[in-house]
C-alpha cells in the first residue's frame, strides 16, 4: 500500500514536472556554483584591493608609474591642479630630448603623500634629476581626515584586500574581467570624455602623468579655436563670498614630513610652483595667497626663495574647468607654455640636441 | 513586477508548484489568473481594476457581437469596443501630449491658452493590453474567432503574466485557444524553457543593462562629440534589441514552464537586407497587428500607389506614436514609412537580390534603422537638438575607444550566436550533449549573475 502511495505520488503531475525541471536546472546551478567557486578562489589569491573611485585610480596609477618609469630629467609632484594643469607634451615639445614626467595626484594626498611617493622613487634609485612641487592655494587648509591618503601610499594599500568570499568574490572577479571590455561609466563629465576607468588611466600614461579635466570646453576642438574665444575676457574682482586661502597647521605639518624626504635629494634641484586660481576666487589678492604663501612654503621645505618659481597667480575664469584649481584642457596648454618660458629662463630645462 | 526582481523569481516557482499540483484545466486557469493579477498589482494595485475593466469590456463586446444577427449592430458594437480601448489609451497615454502640443501650437500663433494640466501615471503595459483586446474583438467581428464565454479563461488570456506588460501581442487564435486545451509539460518544454531563460536573462542583464549605463551617459543635451552621437546610437540599437528580445525570450521561457507556447516576437532583425524584411523580423506581433488591424483596413496596397504610400505612412506614424507620446516617435514612424514606401519601388523585392545587393541592402537598412533609433532614443526636442548640434565636432576622445570596445565585445558573441541559431535552428544548443551544453549554460548564468549588480529592473518596452 505504501509502495502504491509512493508510486502515486511519484506519478503525480507535480512530481513529474519537478523532476523535469530539476533534472535540467540543477546541473546548471551546480556548475554555476562551481564556476563562481573557482572565480572566488582566483579573486582571493589575487589580493585585489577595493577601489574608492576616481581618486583612488589616480593615486594608484601614479604610484605604478613612479615604480615603473626610469628616472626623468624633471618630474612634477603635486595636487590635482598639477594633474590637470601641467601639460607635459607641451614641455616635451618646448624642450626636445628632455624627459619630463608628472606624478601629480590629488590634494588629499598632500605634501606628506608626495614625500611618500618620492621616498619610493629614491628607494628604487629612480628619483628625478630635478623636481617641481606644485600646490594650489585651495589645499593650504588641510583636513586631518585626509591623512589616510599618505598612509595609503606609504603602506601601498588603501585598505585591506577584499575579504569577499564565495560567491561574492567570484561575482566580483567576473565583473572585473567584464569591465576590461565593457566599461562602467565614470561619474559626470568624466563619463562623457573618458568613458570608464581604463581610458582615464591610459590617458594618464599617454600624457606623461597629466589628464584632461572634462568639466568644460569639450565642445571646443582645438587650442586655436579656444584662443579665438578669449578676446573680451578680463580678470574679475573676487566675489565677496569667496574664502581667503590660509595655510593651516595641518598643512605645515605635512610640509615638514615632505621636507624630511627632500633632505635625501639635492635640494638645490627642487623648485616650487603655486598654481593659479581663477579671478573671482582670488580673495585677498595674489600677494597673500601666492607670493607670501610661496615664500613661506619654500622656507618650510628648506628651499631658497629663488626656488619659488614666478608663475601666474591668477588667471581668467574662462580658463577653468573647475573652480578654483582645475584648468581645462586648452588652458593647461596656455599655462604650460608660460611655465616652459620660466623653466627656460631659469635654465631648469634645456633643449637637448639629438646626439646628447 | 519586473522579470529581473526577487519577487518575480519567487512568483514563478510558487505558481509552478500550485499549477502543476493539479491537472484540472479550470483550476490551472484560475491559478494563472491569480498569479497574473499578483504580477500586475505588485507594480501598482490601483490599476488592477483598469486591467479587469478593459478585459470585461472586451469580453462583453465580443459576446454581444457574436450574438448580434445584424451587421449594422455588429459594426456599431465593434466600433464602440475599439473606441473605448482607444479612449482609455488616449487618456492614460496621450492626454498630456495632446494638451502640451496644442499649447505649443497656440503659443506659436500668439495665443495664451490656459488649459488644465493633468499628469497621469501611465499604467504598465497599457498599449499591449489595449492592442491585444482590440485584436480579439475585431477577430470575433470578422468571424476569425468565436467569442469566449468562460470569463476566467478570457481574463487569464488578457492578463497572462509572462506577456502582460510587454507582449508579444498575442492573438486569441494562438493564446486564448491554449487556455481551452489541456497543456502538456514535457522534457522538451523544460529543455527549451531552460535555454530561453538563460539566453533571455543574459540578453537583458549582460547586454542591454551594460549598454544602458553607457547610453544614458552619452544621450545628453550637452553632448560635445559627434562620434558619441554615432556610437551611442549604435549602442542603443543593440541595447533596445537585447532589452526587448531578452524580455520576449524570458516571457516565452516562463510560458513554457506552464505548457504555453508564445509566438516569436523577434527573428534576428539585424540580419535583414531590406526595411520590409526588418519589419517582418522586428517586434513581429506589433508589425502584424498594424498590418492586420490598421494597414489593411485602410486599404492596404489595393488602391493604387498614392493611397498605398499614404497608408504606409499613416500606419508607421501611428505605430511610432504607439511607442510613446512624443513627436520624435512620430518622426521615427514616418522615417520607416517613407523608406518602406521607397522600398516598394525596388523591383523583385528581397528575394531577387544578388549577394552584393544583399550586402548593400543590409548596410542601407541598418543605416535607416539606426538613424531611426537615434530619433527613438532622443525622446524630446531638447535632447534631439543638443545631440544633433554635437555633429559639428568630430574629435575622437578616449570615450569613443571605450564605447567601440564595449559594443564590439557585446555584439560579436551575440552575432556569432545568432548566426549559429539561424544555421542550426532556434534550439540547436539543447540538442547538444550535456557535457557541452550545461557548462555553456552555467558560464552564461555566472556572467549574468555577476552583471546583475548594475541590473536595471525596468524594461524599455514596459513604458509603452
Amino acid at each position: 500500500m505504501l509502495k502504491r502511495a509512493i508510486q502515486q505520488i511519484m506519478n503525480s503531475p507535480l512530481i513529474k514536472a519537478l523532476r523535469l525541471v530539476t533534472s535540467r536546472f540543477v546541473p546548471v546551478a551546480v556548475l554555476t556554483a562551481l564556476i563562481l567557486g573557482i572565480a572566488s578562489f582566483i579573486h582571493w589569491r589575487s589580493k585585489h584591493q577595493w577601489s574608492r573611485g576616481i581618486e583612488t585610480y589616480i593615486v594608484l596609477e601614479q604610484i605604478r608609474r613612479s615604480e615603473r618609469l626610469p628616472a626623468s630629467d624633471l618630474a612634477f609632484l603635486g595636487d590635482s591642479s598639477c594633474l590637470f594643469g601641467i601639460h607635459v607634451p607641451t614641455l616635451l615639445h618646448a624642450f626636445p630630448g628632455s624627459s619630463v614626467e608628472a606624478f601629480c595626484t590629488i590634494g588629499y594626498v598632500g605634501p606628506d603623500g608626495y614625500g611618500a611617493m618620492l621616498d619610493k622613487m629614491v628607494a628604487r634609485g629612480r628619483q628625478p634629476k630635478k623636481l617641481i612641487l606644485v600646490f594650489n592655494p585651495i589645499q593650504f587648509e588641510r583636513d586631518p581626515r585626509w591623512n589616510e591618503w599618505p598612509a595609503f601610499i606609504r603602506n601601498d594599500r588603501f585598505e585591506l584586500p577584499s575579504g569577499l568570499t564565495f560567491p561574492a568574490g567570484g561575482l566580483e572577479y567576473i565583473r572585473l574581467l567584464m569591465e576590461r571590455a565593457v566599461y562602467t561609466p565614470l561619474p559626470g563629465a568624466y563619463a562623457i570624455y573618458y568613458g570608464g576607468k581604463d581610458q582615464f588611466i591610459s590617458t594618464i600614461w599617454s600624457e606623461h602623468g597629466g589628464a584632461v579635466e572634462p568639466n568644460r570646453m569639450l565642445d571646443i576642438p582645438s587650442l586655436e579655436a579656444f584662443k579665438a574665444t578669449l578676446p573680451g575676457h578680463v580678470l574679475l574682482k573676487p566675489l565677496p563670498a569667496s574664502k581667503p586661502f590660509v595655510i593651516n597647521a595641518e598643512f605645515e605639518k605635512a610640509l615638514d614630513a615632505l621636507s624630511v624626504t627632500l633632505s635625501k635629494l639635492d635640494r638645490s634641484k627642487v623648485y616650487l610652483v603655486i598654481s593659479p586660481v581663477n579671478s573671482v576666487n582670488a580673495q585677498g589678492g595674489p600677494q597673500s595667497f601666492h607670493t607670501e604663501a610661496g615664500q613661506r612654503i619654500a622656507a618650510r621645505l628648506g628651499l631658497d626663495q629663488s626656488q619659488f618659481l614666478d608663475t601666474p597667480a591668477v588667471m581668467l575664469d574662462i580658463l577653468y574647468a573647475h573652480y578654483p584649481s582645475h584648468l581645462h584642457r586648452w588652458a593647461r596648454m596656455i599655462y604650460t607654455e608660460q611655465l616652459a618660458k620660466t623653466l627656460a629662463d631659469r635654465g631648469i630645462l634645456e633643449k637637448h640636441r639629438a646626439s646628447d | 513586477m519586473s522579470f529581473v526582481s526577487v519577487a518575480f523569481l519567487c512568483l514563478v516557482p510558487a505558481t509552478f508548484l500550485l499549477y502543476h499540483a493539479t491537472s484540472r484545466l479550470a483550476l490551472q486557469n484560475v491559478i494563472i489568473l491569480v498569479a497574473s493579477y499578483v504580477f500586475y498589482g505588485w507594480w501598482d494595485w490601483r490599476f488592477l481594476p483598469l486591467l479587469v475593466g478593459i478585459s470585461v469590456v472586451n469580453y462583453a463586446a465580443a459576446i454581444l457581437i457574436a450574438a448580434s444577427p445584424h451587421e449594422h449592430t455588429r459594426k456599431l458594437l465593434v466600433f464602440s469596443a475599439v473606441a473605448v480601448a482607444i479612449v482609455v489609451l488616449a487618456i492614460f497615454k496621450y492626454f498630456s501630449f495632446f494638451v502640451d502640443s496644442f499649447v505649443t501650437i497656440a503659443q506659436h500663433a500668439g495665443l495664451k491658452p490656459n488649459l488644465p494640466t493633468l499628469r497621469i501615471i501611465l499604467p504598465l503595459g497599457i498599449s499591449f493590453i489595449t492592442f491585444q483586446g482590440i485584436a480579439y474583438v475585431v477577430d470575433v467581428y470578422r468571424g476569425k474567432h468565436v467569442a469566449e464565454r468562460d470569463l476566467v479563461k478570457f481574463l487569464a488570456f488578457k492578463a497572462f503574466f509572462p506577456q502582460l506588460v510587454a507582449g508579444p501581442i498575442e492573438r486569441a487564435s494562438n493564446l486564448l485557444d491554449q487556455f481551452s486545451k489541456p497543456r502538456q509539460f514535457t522534457a522538451d518544454h523544460a529543455d527549451r524553457a531552460l535555454w530561453l531563460l538563460i539566453y533571455g536573462y543574459a540578453m537583458k542583464v549582460v547586454v542591454a543593462d551594460s549598454l544602458a549605463m553607457i547610453v544614458d551617459t552619452l544621450f545628453i543635451p550637452e553632448q560635445p562629440f559627434g562620434w558619441s552621437v554615432v556610437l551611442a546610437t549604435i549602442a542603443f540599437g543593440i541595447q533596445i534589441y537585447a532589452d526587448f528580445n531578452g524580455y520576449s525570450l524570458i516571457a516565452k521561457g516562463v510560458a513554457l514552464l506552464f505548457g504555453f507556447e508564445l509566438t516569436w516576437n523577434f527573428r534576428y532583425p539585424y540580419w535583414s537586407v531590406s526595411i520590409s524584411e526588418f519589419w517582418r523580423r522586428w517586434h513581429i506581433s506589433l508589425s502584424t497587428w498594424l498590418r492586420d488591424y490598421l494597414y489593411i483596413p485602410l486599404g492596404g496596397n489595393r488602391r493604387g500607389e498614392a493611397i498605398t504610400n499614404r497608408n504606409l505612412m499613416l500606419t508607421m506614424a501611428l505605430g511610432g506614436l504607439w511607442h510613446g507620446a512624443s513627436w520624435t516617435f512620430v518622426l521615427w514612424g514616418l522615417l520607416h514609412g517613407t523608406v518602406l514606401a521607397l522600398w516598394r519601388k525596388v523591383p523583385g523585392g528581397d528575394e531577387s537580390l544578388s549577394p552584393i545587393a544583399r550586402g548593400a541592402g543590409w548596410a542601407v537598412t541598418m543605416l535607416v534603422v539606426f538613424v531611426g533609433w537615434f530619433l527613438f532614443r532622443a525622446a524630446n526636442w531638447n535632447l534631439l537638438v543638443g545631440m544633433l548640434s554635437a555633429l559639428k565636432n568630430w574629435e575622437w576622445a578616449p570615450v569613443h575607444s571605450a564605447v567601440t570596445l564595449a559594443v564590439l565585445s557585446l555584439a560579436t558573441p551575440l552575432m556569432l550566436l545568432e548566426w549559429q541559431l539561424q544555421a542550426h535552428g532556434d534550439y540547436f544548443l539543447i540538442r547538444r550533449p550535456a557535457w557541452m551544453k550545461y557548462p555553456l549554460f552555467a558560464a552564461l548564468a555566472a556572467v549574468t549573475i555577476a552583471a546583475s549588480g548594475h541590473v536595471n529592473a525596468t524594461f524599455i518596452y514596459f513604458q509603452f
